[in-house]
């Protein structure tokens, strides 16, 4: 969630005043190719727009994390936030209206830390009451202090949801016999 | 599948001995549980017949009748018995009888015991290849050749087993067969001794029938046999799949050059009897002359040399552990332009390894391989070729610290199965299974050593990792794990919910050693690979990526039924990979390729590409194929390598080039000399050689042929395919053919104006009867010889574009054939004691040997300049 975190501070964070998937698509991509790390012209909007044909990204009802991953290059990964009062048309497939954008730009060498944000993300949201409390936000500082609540949940609490105990066992060691000495 | 229909009747028998108790089975059969003693066992055999599917080898004297049927044999055993009725004399009726029948004696003769000779090395090479089975003789388990094995047996199979019969399972435990060699499905069976209730529509679908062609993957169990050889459904179904082939491009090649030699022998003899009656006006001697013209344009030896050709190809390619089953198919293999192959098996190893083990994220994870390592170690169902490569990477040391608490085994609803294992106080469920399946059971997926909750849009993700292995052309499952506490004992599928998806497994069939190197052999040669597999194009891609096969287009079996005919050429012409086809489809695209003039080779393995293997000019298969499929196959690889492919492409292009020598030397030489004939027969008032003399001539010729398969082959001459070229002979003979009749004519002219007046005192019409008889024995003779040097040594003109002698020298065999039948016809025209011929070697003088000596060095460098620009082209 720290990806998000950073996007909150560095200002990030817009209302959507238009209500359709790719003109939100269109804004958040602008958005992300503005930041100055970002190579220019690296068709953020496409391949956001690319990924999201191959799958829709709506984590949970009412949020979704359009994304672009792009090869070859090293470097971190960043995120604008979008929110839409009125709700946006996403096509999720639990046929309702998306009222908060995550879209993210990833390096290939960052799947991991994405991974990661999109579970903490994810678990943020159904144990603090799923997305209503972002739906029901007047002014864009009520949707930052509600965001700030899901970071704060996720980072003390939330992911990794618990650490793996593996099995460990070695392989059969082939035991020699010293040959007899003379 | 055409191929998976039983036949009529046979499945029948089967089916019924199936249905009904088991005790009814031995019963019909006259078995016991104890097996058959050895004598009864003998009996059986001597009854039944061998347990074998193979079509049987005709009997010597068959092979040998079956030589007599040769267009050009019956020619010229229809010549003989007419020279034999027709000629007077009775000295030369012996002698012209004796010299045709010679021909013949030749002809067929040598051919059979060349064709013998190399039967019996592929017998030997067949030999080793026999497989064995253990069943109870005696009270007890022995083991016996297959084709050994009789009704009333009772066979003892274990996992690798080959079902060798139709078979009733009496006992079985965890017994599962593989069909695949049957019905094309690869997903094992599983056989137990249940009596069949319902009543099945073949033997296949009882649950205790096991049918030869099947193999066992997995269990133990026993089995009575119940119908051997072509009474079982795989000899009935193979009894029709090894019918007599489709005529190959080197038959239909030549018999067109064989039926053109007749009709231009009829056209020829006809004119020259015409011409000769018209002029000698005698109408008996004119039929006797015509007809050893017949003789003389015959290229009796064409069965012969191919014999011999193909037979001493057939014996290389035997050292390379190459089983040639058809010899004309060596020729087929050097003309072969296009080589298609299924994959598995033929290009590949047929041997499933695991290549990667990766966590979601495409990482290489030692957790993975250990969870699944451990899945296969403690399963006790089916172990399928991939616990067997997961086995293979490595082996824990769980004796220890592990213990196996319980099962859950693999179905076909589930598509998965899972091991619970305790290790030190802890059970975890591990579960592996196919990818789907086992994701719709996952709820958190591990990353390292931290579990994340999975959702919708990290399922997408997390596949994404399972589409580029698949897309690599690898083979993935996925695997999953659950920590459970000790209270559990007993696990059920339900138990596979809420897991930790751990990563992926991927296997891969790898390609064989030296198919990247037969490849670009094949690209070097001239020959266009392509894979015409059952198998996804994502598998058959890797695999061209790994052996460097160029793919420029890839075409499905589904696209291939949705395209009209015109377009399914075109496809079939230009894909790389055809993928996903039925065996009808494999065998469609042959035949469109053919249609389309190439010629096509195939090599593949399974029951599945019998009809490929029959459709294509040559069908190659490797000796681990089913046995259909190597019976379908024209040549069958001994050797793993496939590198001996190129050799053998090498091996049929030399042959080619040397039975090519024979054709250019047969249509252009000989025709040259009845060019000559017919117009002396116009011009002179005698014929220009007697009959007897053009048998001799015809037979000193041959002589010189016969070393032809051992002559040396140029390395330029095998660089792209040969194929038959008939109106490149046919232009060979019409530009050769008069070169070497314009020579013949300055003979005749030599001899009527310079040499026989000089000789015998006098014009022709100076001449008295004496004198004439005189002047035709010397004009004979001087032709006779002129026609032997040239038509003998025009063989080292044909034989390379580059310089005769020089050049390109021929083998010493072919030399020495060359220079003995020079010599001994030289020899034959002083010999005193061959009276009978009519010839006079000393009358001839000096300036006749002279002008010989310069005629031969002006016709052979003639000949080379007009034959190179053709043979550079050929």
């Amino acid at each position: 969630m720290r990806k998000l975190l950073d996007a909150l501070q560095s200002g990030r964070l817009f209302e959507l005043t238009e209500t359709s998937k790719d003109e939100a698509f269109d804004f958040l991509g602008r958005v992300l190719e503005a930041i100055p790390e970002i190579p220019d012209n690296s068709g953020v909007v496409e391949a956001m727009r690319a990924r999201e044909q191959s799958g829709n990204t709506s984590v949970s009802p009412g949020l979704a994390c359009p994304h672009a991953r792009v090869e070859g290059i090293t470097a971190d990964i960043y995120c604008a936030v979008g929110w839409s009062k009125d709700g946006i048309d996403y096509d999720a497939p639990d046929g309702q209206r998306v009222h908060l954008l995550v879209a993210y730009w990833i390096p290939d060498c960052q799947r991991v830390a994405f991974l990661k944000e999109m579970s903490g993300l994810a678990k943020a949201v159904l144990s603090t009451g799923g997305i209503g409390v972002i739906r029901d936000c007047d002014t864009l500082g009520e949707v930052r202090h509600r965001l700030l609540d899901w970071v704060t949940f996720a980072l003390n609490e939330g992911s990794p949801d618990v650490r793996a105990r593996m099995l460990k066992l070695s392989e059969k060691s082939t035991e020699h016999t010293p040959p007899p000495q003379n | 599948m055409p191929e998976s229909k039983p036949s009529k009747d046979t499945p029948d028998k089967v089916t019924a001995l199936l249905h009904g108790p088991e005790e009814a089975a031995f019963t019909a059969v006259e078995a016991i549980r104890e097996g058959l003693s050895s004598e009864e066992a003998a009996r059986r055999l001597e009854k039944f017949g061998p347990n074998s599917v193979s079509a049987r080898r005709a009997s010597a004297i068959v092979e040998l009748l079956r030589k007599f049927k040769e267009p050009l044999v019956v020619q010229l055993m229809v010549i003989c018995v007419l020279s034999y009725f027709f000629e007077d004399e009775p000295t030369k009726k012996i002698l012209s009888t004796s010299l045709v029948g010679g021909m013949v004696f030749l002809s067929v003769f040598l051919s059979y015991f060349q064709e013998s000779r190399s039967a019996k090395a592929i017998a030997k090479l067949q030999a080793m290849v026999k497989s064995s089975c253990l069943v109870i003789r005696d009270g007890i388990e022995t083991s016996v050749p297959i084709d050994e094995i009789v009704p009333g047996d009772i066979v003892v199979l274990a996992a690798g087993s080959i079902i060798p019969a139709d078979c009733r399972i009496i006992q079985a435990k965890d017994f599962f067969l593989s069909q695949s060699a049957l019905t094309g499905e690869s997903m094992p069976v599983e056989r137990m001794p249940l009596p069949t209730l319902a009543n099945p529509h073949s033997a296949q679908e009882c649950p205790n029938g096991c049918l030869m062609g099947s193999n066992v993957q997995s269990g133990t169990g026993r089995a009575l046999v119940l119908a051997t050889g072509r009474e079982t459904q795989f000899g009935a179904m193979s009894a029709r799949m090894v019918e007599r082939k489709d005529a190959t491009a080197f038959e239909l090649g030549t018999r067109d050059f064989v039926w053109m030699m007749i009709r231009m022998m009829l056209i020829m003899t006809t004119l020259t009897f015409g011409f000769s009656a018209w002029r000698t006006g005698k109408v008996l001697d004119a039929f006797l002359f015509a007809l050893t013209v017949a003789i003389g344009l015959t290229p009796e030896m064409l069965p012969m040399i191919l014999a011999g050709c193909l037979s001493k190809g057939a014996k290389s390619l035997a050292r390379l552990k190459v089983v040639m089953k058809r010899l004309d198919a060596i020729q087929n293999l050097g003309a072969m332009d296009i080589f298609c192959t299924d994959k598995t098996g033929t290009l590949t190893q047929d041997h499933i390894v695991l290549q990667r083990h990766v966590d979601v994220i495409g990482r290489d994870s030692e957790d993975v391989l250990r969870y699944a390592w451990m899945n296969a170690h403690y399963q006790t169902g089916l172990r399928n070729l991939l616990d067997r490569a997961i086995l293979s990477r490595t082996d824990l040391d769980v004796e220890r610290s592990c213990r196996k608490v319980d099962e859950i085994p693999f179905d076909f609803q589930r598509r998965r199965m899972s091991v619970v294992v305790d290790h030190e106080g802890d059970y975890q469920l591990i579960c592996k299974g196919a990818v789907e399946e086992i994701l719709s059971v996952c709820d958190r997926y591990q990353i390292d050593d931290e579990l994340h909750t999975m959702i919708p849009m990290i399922k997408d993700e997390v596949l994404e990792e399972y589409r580029s292995l698949s897309a690599q052309g690898f083979r993935v499952i996925a695997l999953a794990y659950r920590d459970f506490d000790r209270s559990r004992e007993v696990f059920t599928a339900a138990d596979e919910s809420g897991l930790v998806l751990l990563g992926y497994l991927a296997f891969f069939d790898p390609p064989k050693e030296t198919a990247a190197t037969a490849l670009a052999g094949l690209r070097e040669r001239g020959v266009r690979a392509k894979i015409l597999t059952g198998d996804n194009e994502l598998v058959s891609r890797k695999v061209c990526d790994d052996v460097g096969m160029p793919v420029s287009r890839v075409v499905t079996g589904a696209q291939l039924a949705a395209m009209d005919k015109e377009a399914f050429d075109l496809a079939a012409l230009e894909a790389d990979i055809l993928a996903r086809l039925t065996p009808a489809q494999k065998e469609q695209v042959i035949r469109s390729l053919k249609a389309q003039g190439h010629t096509v080779g195939f090599m593949g393995d399974g029951i599945n590409d019998v009809l490929a293997l029959k459709a294509a000019d040559v069908g190659i298969s490797v000796d681990t194929a089913v046995d259909v499929a190597k019976e379908s196959a024209d040549a069958v690889l001994l050797e793993k390598s496939l590198l001996v492919l190129v050799d053998g492409i090498d091996e049929g292009r030399r042959i080619f080039c040397n039975i090519e020598k024979y054709i250019r030397m047969g249509a252009s030489s000989n025709f040259g000399n009845m060019f000559s004939v017919l117009g002396a027969a116009l011009l002179f008032p005698f014929q220009p050689l007697s009959p007897i003399l053009i048998l001799v001539n015809n037979f000193i010729y041959d002589f010189s042929q016969t070393a032809i398969p051992f002559d040396r082959v140029e390395d330029d001459q095998i660089a792209k395919p040969r194929q038959w070229n008939i109106s490149g002979i046919r232009s060979f003979m019409l530009w050769l053919g008069p070169v070497s009749s314009l020579f013949d004519y300055l003979t005749f002219a030599l001899m009527w104006f310079v040499i026989c007046p000089a000789a015998c005192g006098g014009s022709w019409s100076s001449l008295d009867a004496d004198g004439h008889i005189k002047f035709v024995i010397l004009f004979h003779t001087g032709w006779f010889i002129e026609s032997i040097v040239t038509q003998t040594l025009v063989v080292h003109v044909i034989r390379s574009a580059k310089v005769p002698f020089f050049g390109a020298r021929a083998s010493w065999q072919l030399s020495l054939t060359t220079i003995a039948a020079v010599s001994f016809a030289c020899w034959l025209t002083f010999s005193p004691w061959i009276k009978g011929l009519g010839l006079n070697g000393p009358g001839l003088g000096s300036t006749y040997w002279l002008a010989l000596a310069a005629m031969t060095v002006a016709y052979v460098t003639l000949a080379h300049l007009i034959a190179r620009p053709r043979l550079q082209s050929a």
